[in-house]
């Protein structure tokens, strides 16, 4: 919290939103309506145009504070010597940043001009609108100052737009708030009259509420990108940041709610009951407003700082928000609570019977007792004995519905833990899972087996048998729930390993657990072309047209990956001779010719294919594998395999079916995440 | 049934990790030479391919050996249709353990570093 980016972030925001709010609020608030405040009108308008100016020249220092801040951040450099030793200009002309500060100080001219153009001697609406437009898009453009800046392609000018969107909404609202304190105070001297007051007040709300509207939909957007899964957004500071964030903006419509509802009503008192007794006549003051009214404004007034305050705590969040990295890109999210989702339990008939009747139980009994309290409230006035129970009768409905089939619920949950959403920082890659095959060997086999199939020499001995870990149950566990167990052990079954194995040597067993299950699958399938789809080592191959591709960059192609061994030079050639809009990928690449072929000049790679495709490397005649365009291995073969690859068409077969046919999606287990 | 689908679907849209394409916070997506990767054949350039955009200006590897010595020719360069390739030219490399600093800074103005290790020979 100690960055000062954070605060300079704040200030330029607070800044630039309250100059562009109280020029909106000029235009679309006061504007219309100002006519008959005469003498009051101009005090207002000097006012609004004194709280604009002296918004724009803080906007001003703060941009410069953070343009220069940042230069220094970005160059490990202390502030002054990014200031003058020329840092600032790279970055003011050379970066995305820059070029976006340069773009608002050209709207900073033009409304340094706009604002001096307005008097506030005469009403000329046209010259605040067109202040009131070049101050929004002053604040809208500090997008790129932001994390949308970085989102790329058509959906990071979605991204922006919203992001632009979102900014000038909450100045036409955040930035209205002060200028209407000041509105209502002048009411309150009366300066102005009650029912402009009123007036006024009923044209902020609505336009509050439009802004409203528009700042829960693009934040929402920009939330969903940034953090895009509720980990994410419950696990990381980000995530918190906005949680944060969003119940204060909830807190600011409370108040906007009772503002709107309760208070402003009060203020047509003077207009509804000219005279309500002898007891407030002496109450009224010379505009005629009754004691009730004046309480009003004076809360109205009130409520409008609060909601400024709180406005401002938002800024403070924003300005951290955008200095921590999205909740996206946390990999390790810390999960808070004791169970998580499975939809393991709707793969069951009987079970996803059950949790649908649950559902439907629970949502019909709270739909039931709703309509039973709405009936008793709704006709109060002619069965009022009959009100009480119906309510009764309603909230009785609702709480056995709930409580009765709330715990069936739990059914399509499991257990979890602080652990079960992060994601391996290793990207199952070749090299991981050797590193994990070595581990698994020294720390794990003793008791889990050689292949992992819970038949380890130790593991004879325990109470509980070691667990298979070829078996389904391990596709039902998170990487996250694994990493737990091997770091924290399991009570009574298996010892901690966080002393013997480090943080990344934990993950490398884990991403060979993976493979080693995958692998026996595939095993299993034979030479046949497989639906389940198992995630391919990753890897990086150099092709000869100068690009590159790998697992996750094949560019919507099937690869064919071809484990080299005896005689692969040939079969390569072999390969060439067919364009079959296929990548070919061989590796390792020492012996062999790759011709037209591309090149993984990877050792690890030719391991972790050897133990999907059962072979000692370079002793066997080669592996090949066909993958998916998803970067899924769907089909190994070896040479003696049925059917035969080398046969031009059938092999052509094969590759069309995986091109049909995508692989099924798990959604739990390993690689919940895309990365 | 579609309505069960839909429940279904609704709950794991809440609850699930959804892979939406965003970007912000320069990550390193994957590496040439690979982290940890044993090559026969010394390269002759490292590729860093980065989750997102990165300021040119800003961004630069550097290649050292077991000694610490510098190995590459210095030319941090970035590529790419989306500017998020980042490259540089080493010198002849012979065998042993080599070292890639990587610092970035994403359009977002955010810096992100790392190093991994990759060998050469047996």
């Amino acid at each position: 919290m100690g960055d000062p980016l954070i605060f300079i972030r704040a200030v330029h925001f607070a800044a630039t939103l309250t100059l562009a709010g109280a020029l909106i609020f000029a235009v679309a608030v006061v504007g219309p309506i100002m006519r008959p405040m005469e003498r009051a009108g101009e005090a207002l308008r000097a006012r609004l145009l004194r709280i604009a100016w002296w918004s724009f020249a803080a906007a001003l220092i703060s941009g410069v504070a953070w343009l220069v801040v940042l230069a220094a951040d970005i160059s490990e450099r202390a502030p002054s010597e990014a200031f003058f030793g020329g840092i600032v200009w790279t970055v003011l002309l050379h970066t995305t940043f820059g070029h976006d500060w340069l773009a608002r100080l050209v709207l900073a001219a033009l409304l340094a001009a706009a604002l001096s153009w307005i008097s506030p001697k005469h009403l000329d609406l046209r010259r605040w609108a067109i202040a009131a437009l070049l101050a929004s898009a002053f604040a809208g453009a500090a997008v790129h100052s932001g994390h949308a800046a970085a989102t790329g392609g058509w959906f990071g000018t979605f991204h922006r737009a919203a992001d632009g969107l979102h900014l000038i909404a909450a100045s036409a609202w955040l930035g209205g708030l002060l200028p209407l304190a000041l509105l209502l105070t002048a009411a309150r001297r009366e300066e102005i009259s009650l029912a402009l007051a009123r007036e006024a007040t009923l044209r902020f709300s609505t336009l509050g509420l439009i802004s409203v509207g528009v700042l829960i939909a693009t934040g929402s957007v920009n939330g969903w990108i940034l953090t895009g899964s509720v980990p994410a957004l419950i696990g990381t500071d980000y995530g918190r940041l906005l949680l944060a964030k969003v119940a204060l903006v909830l807190a600011m419509v409370a108040i906007a709610a009772i503002n709107r509802l309760r208070l402003t009503p009060r203020l047509a008192l003077t207009a509804s009951s000219p005279c309500r007794g002898e007891a407030l006549l002496h109450e009224r003051s010379a505009n005629g407003a009754p004691a009730a009214a004046r309480r009003a404004l004076r809360a109205l007034a009130r409520n409008s700082v609060m909601e400024a305050m709180l406005g401002l705590a938002i800024l403070v969040i924003v300005g951290a928000l955008g200095t921590t990295p999205p909740g996206l890109h946390v990999l390790q999210p810390t999960w808070p609570f004791a169970v998580r989702y499975s939809d393991a339990a709707f793969g069951d008939a009987e079970l996803r019977g059950r949790l649908a009747l649950a559902m439907w139980a629970i949502g019909g009994g709270l739909l039931c007792g709703a309509l039973l309290i709405l009936i008793g409230a709704k006709t109060r006035h002619a069965h009022p004995r009959l009100m009480p129970w119906l309510i009764a009768a309603g909230t009785a409905v609702a709480i056995a519905c709930v409580t009765h089939f709330a715990p069936t619920l739990t059914l399509a949950t499991v257990e979890a833990y602080p652990t079960s959403f992060y994601i391996a920082p290793t990207g199952y890659s070749a090299s991981s899972i050797v590193r994990g095959a070595k581990l698994f060997a020294t720390h794990c086999a003793s008791c889990h087996g050689r292949e992992g199939r819970g038949d380890g020499p130790a593991g004879r001995f325990l109470r509980v048998t070691p667990s298979d870990l070829t078996a389904d149950h391990v596709y039902g566990h998170t990487d996250g729930d694994l990493y737990w167990w091997i770091t924290n052990g399991i009570r009574e079954v298996m010892p901690p390993f966080a002393v013997a194995l480090d943080e990344e040597a934990r993950w490398n067993v884990i991403d060979f657990v993976r493979a080693n299950a995958d692998a026996t699958r595939l095993g299993r399938a034979g030479d046949k072309v497989t639906n389940a789809g198992y995630r391919a080592p990753d890897f990086s191959a150099a092709c000869p047209d100068g690009s590159t591709v790998s697992r996750d960059r094949l560019h919507g192609r099937v690869g064919h990956l071809v484990l080299a061994g005896r005689g692969s030079t040939e079969r390569v050639a072999q390969l060439a001779a067919h364009d079959r809009g296929v990548v070919t990928i061989v590796t390792p690449v020492a012996d062999v010719a790759t011709g037209t072929a591309c090149r993984a000049d990877d050792v690890e790679l030719a391991t972790a294919l050897a133990m999907f495709g059962g072979k000692d490397v370079g002793r066997s005649d080669g592996v090949e594998f066909l993958l998916d365009p998803a970067g899924m291995l769907r089909a190994a073969w070896s040479p003696g395999g049925k059917p035969d690859w080398r046969e031009a068409d059938v092999l052509e077969r094969e590759i069309a079916a995986i091109r049909n046919t995508p692989a099924a999606t798990r959604t739990t287990g390993s690689h919940l995440h895309g990365r | 049934m579609t309505i069960h689908a839909g429940i279904r679907g609704l709950v794991i849209a809440a609850a699930l990790v959804t892979a939406v394409a965003a970007y912000a916070h320069a990550h390193l997506d994957r590496a040439s030479p690979a982290a940890g990767a044993t090559l026969a054949v010394a390269p002759t350039e490292v590729t860093l391919h980065f989750t997102q955009r990165l300021e040119p200006k800003f961004s630069t590897i550097v290649v050292r050996d077991a000694g610490g010595k510098q190995v590459d020719k210095g030319d941090s360069n970035l590529s790419g249709e989306d500017l998020a390739v980042l490259k540089v030219s080493l010198q002849p490399l012979g065998s042993g353990s080599y070292k890639v600093e990587w610092r970035v800074i994403s359009v977002d103005t955010h810096a992100t570093k790392g190093e991994y290790s990759f060998r050469v020979g047996k």
